[in-house]
C-alpha cells in the first residue's frame, strides 16, 4: 500500500506483482504507471512503449464509447496517445494519479469530437436510440481487466438509477447535463446533483485514489 | 445560481458534461476554489475507472502508427504557464466560440483577472465577485445584451436571477478625477453599483434586479455619487 515506492529498476517487479491474478491490485497498478509516465517525461521511449501497452485498450475503449465510430476513434486515440508522450513532462503526479491524468485527457479529447459539428449528426441518432447502456464488449482479455470491468460494473450497478443514467448519459453517451436533464425529462438541478453524488458513490465503492 | 450550485457542478465537469462556456468558467472558479480542485481529483479518479471499465482492443495497427508519430515528436520543455495558454488555444472550443454569447462570458472572465489587480481589492472581495460572474455566466437562463458606449467602447450586460455583471471594453480614459459608476436604474430611481474606473476595460455587478430595471454606466467624479450626475453613457434593460 505504497503509492510512493521507489522508482528506478523496481518497476518490472512491480508489473509483474500486478499482473498476478490476485484482484484488482489499486495501488501497485496506478504507481508503475506513474513511475512509467515520468520515465517518459525523461524521454524513454521504451517506457512509452510499456505505457502504451497498459493504457492502449481503455483509451482507445472510451473513445469508442463515446465516438462509437471506429475510424474516428482509432485518429482520437492516436492523437491523445500521443499527446501523452508530448505533454508527459506536465504531468504532475501531486494532482492526482497517470491513469486519471491519461483518461481524463482521452476522455476530454473525445468529447471534443462528439460536439463539434461534424459529429452533431452522429450525436442525434444516438440521443433517438437513447443508446447509452455500457455493454462492456470488446473486452481486452486479461484477468486483470476483466476484473476490473467487474468490479466498475458493479458499482456502477450500485447506484441509484437516476445517478447511473445521469452518470452514464453524460461519460458514455457524451451529452451535456442539460442534454441529459432534457433526455430523463427531470430538472437540472437534479441531474447535477446526481451526477456529482453518483460519481462520489462510484469513487467510494471504486476506492480510487486521486 | 448561489455558490453552491456552482460547486455543485465538479461532477458535470469531471464527466465533461458542461458545454464550452460553463467549462470554461468553471476552470476559472477552480483555480481560485482548494475544495473543488480536491473534489474534481477525486471524481476524476472515478471517471478513469469508468474509462478503464470499457476497455477494448485496439487496431494492431494504433501501435505503430503512435510508435513512429512519438518518435518524431518533439516532447515540451517542463515549463507550466506558457504551455498552459498554448493548450487552451489548440482546442477547437476556444479557437471560434461557438456563439456570440460564448465569446462574450469569455471577455468577461477574462476581464475578471485584471480587475482584482487593477483595482486593487482584497483577493477575498475578488473571489467572492468572480463566484458572482461564474454563476451567472453558467446560467442556462442568463441573457447577453451588448451595446455601444457613448464617447467609445462597448459595453455588454450578462443576466441571471436579478444579477447583472457589466464589461465595457475599450472605454476611453475619463480625465483626472473622472470615473465611469454602474447603476441599477428603477423607473426614476437609480442605487449605485459601484465606480469601474477610469477607462479601458472594466467589469462590475449589479445585484438586486427586478423586472424592467435597467444596468446603467455613468461618468461621475472619481469619489462616486449617490445618484447620477450626468446622463448615462450606456444603458441597457436586461430582462
Amino acid at each position: 500500500m505504497s503509492p510512493t515506492t521507489p522508482a528506478a529498476d523496481g518497476t518490472m517487479t512491480r508489473m509483474a506483482l500486478r499482473r498476478a491474478p490476485r484482484g484488482p491490485d489499486l495501488d501497485a497498478g496506478p504507481a508503475a504507471l506513474d513511475d512509467l509516465l515520468h520515465r517518459v517525461a525523461r524521454g524513454d521511449g521504451a517506457a512509452f512503449e510499456l505505457l502504451y501497452d497498459r493504457v492502449a485498450g481503455s483509451v482507445y475503449g472510451v473513445i469508442r464509447r463515446v465516438l462509437r465510430d471506429p475510424a474516428q476513434s482509432e485518429e482520437v486515440a492516436q492523437e491523445v496517445l500521443v499527446e501523452v508522450w508530448r505533454t508527459a513532462t506536465r504531468f504532475d503526479g501531486g494532482r492526482g494519479s497517470a491513469s486519471t491524468w491519461i483518461h481524463t485527457m482521452a476522455h476530454r479529447r473525445a468529447i471534443d469530437r462528439v460536439r463539434s459539428a461534424q459529429a452533431s449528426h452522429d450525436r442525434e441518432e444516438r440521443v433517438a436510440h437513447r443508446d447509452h447502456v455500457p455493454a462492456y464488449d470488446e473486452v481486452v482479455d486479461t484477468v486483470e481487466t476483466r476484473l476490473e470491468q467487474e468490479q466498475v460494473r458493479r458499482c456502477v450497478q450500485g447506484l441509484t438509477d437516476l445517478q447511473r443514467e445521469s452518470v452514464t448519459l453524460a461519460y458514455y453517451g457524451g451529452h451535456t447535463y442539460q442534454q441529459v436533464a432534457e433526455l430523463l425529462d427531470v430538472p437540472l438541478g437534479t441531474v447535477k446533483t446526481r451526477m456529482r453524488d453518483g460519481l462520489i458513490r462510484l469513487r467510494d465503492c471504486l476506492g480510487v485514489m486521486a | 445560481m448561489t455558490d453552491h450550485d456552482l460547486h455543485t457542478l465538479t461532477g458535470a465537469y469531471a464527466a465533461d458534461a458542461l458545454d464550452p462556456v460553463e467549462r470554461d468558467v468553471f476552470e476559472r472558479h477552480l483555480e481560485s476554489c482548494d475544495s473543488c480542485q480536491a473534489e474534481v481529483r477525486e471524481l476524476q479518479a472515478a471517471t478513469a475507472r469508468l474509462a478503464v471499465g470499457v476497455s477494448a482492443t485496439p487496431p494492431a495497427a494504433l501501435r505503430d502508427r503512435v510508435l513512429a508519430e512519438v518518435a518524431r515528436t518533439r516532447q515540451l520543455s517542463p515549463d507550466g504557464e506558457v504551455v498552459r495558454l498554448a493548450d487552451r488555444r489548440s482546442r477547437p472550443w476556444y479557437r471560434q466560440p461557438a456563439t456570440a454569447a460564448a465569446a462574450v462570458l469569455l471577455v468577461v472572465a477574462v476581464g475578471l483577472g485584471g480587475f482584482a489587480v487593477h483595482e486593487g481589492r482584497q483577493k477575498a472581495d475578488a473571489q467572492r465577485l468572480a463566484e458572482r460572474i461564474a454563476a451567472v455566466a453558467v446560467d442556462p437562463q442568463r441573457t447577453v445584451h451588448t451595446a455601444p458606449v457613448v464617447h467609445g467602447g462597448t459595453g455588454t450586460v450578462v443576466a441571471a436571477d436579478g444579477i447583472a455583471v457589466f464589461h465595457g471594453s475599450d472605454l476611453p480614459r475619463l480625465p483626472e478625477g473622472q470615473a465611469y459608476q454602474l447603476w441599477r436604474m428603477s423607473g426614476q430611481e437609480s442605487q449605485s453599483a459601484g465606480v469601474l474606473g477610469r477607462g479601458g476595460e472594466l467589469t462590475g455587478v449589479v445585484t438586486g434586479l427586478g423586472p424592467g430595471d435597467a444596468v446603467g454606466v455613468s461618468v461621475e467624479p472619481s469619489a462616486g455619487s449617490s445618484h447620477p450626475t450626468s446622463d448615462p453613457v450606456f444603458v441597457v434593460k436586461p430582462a
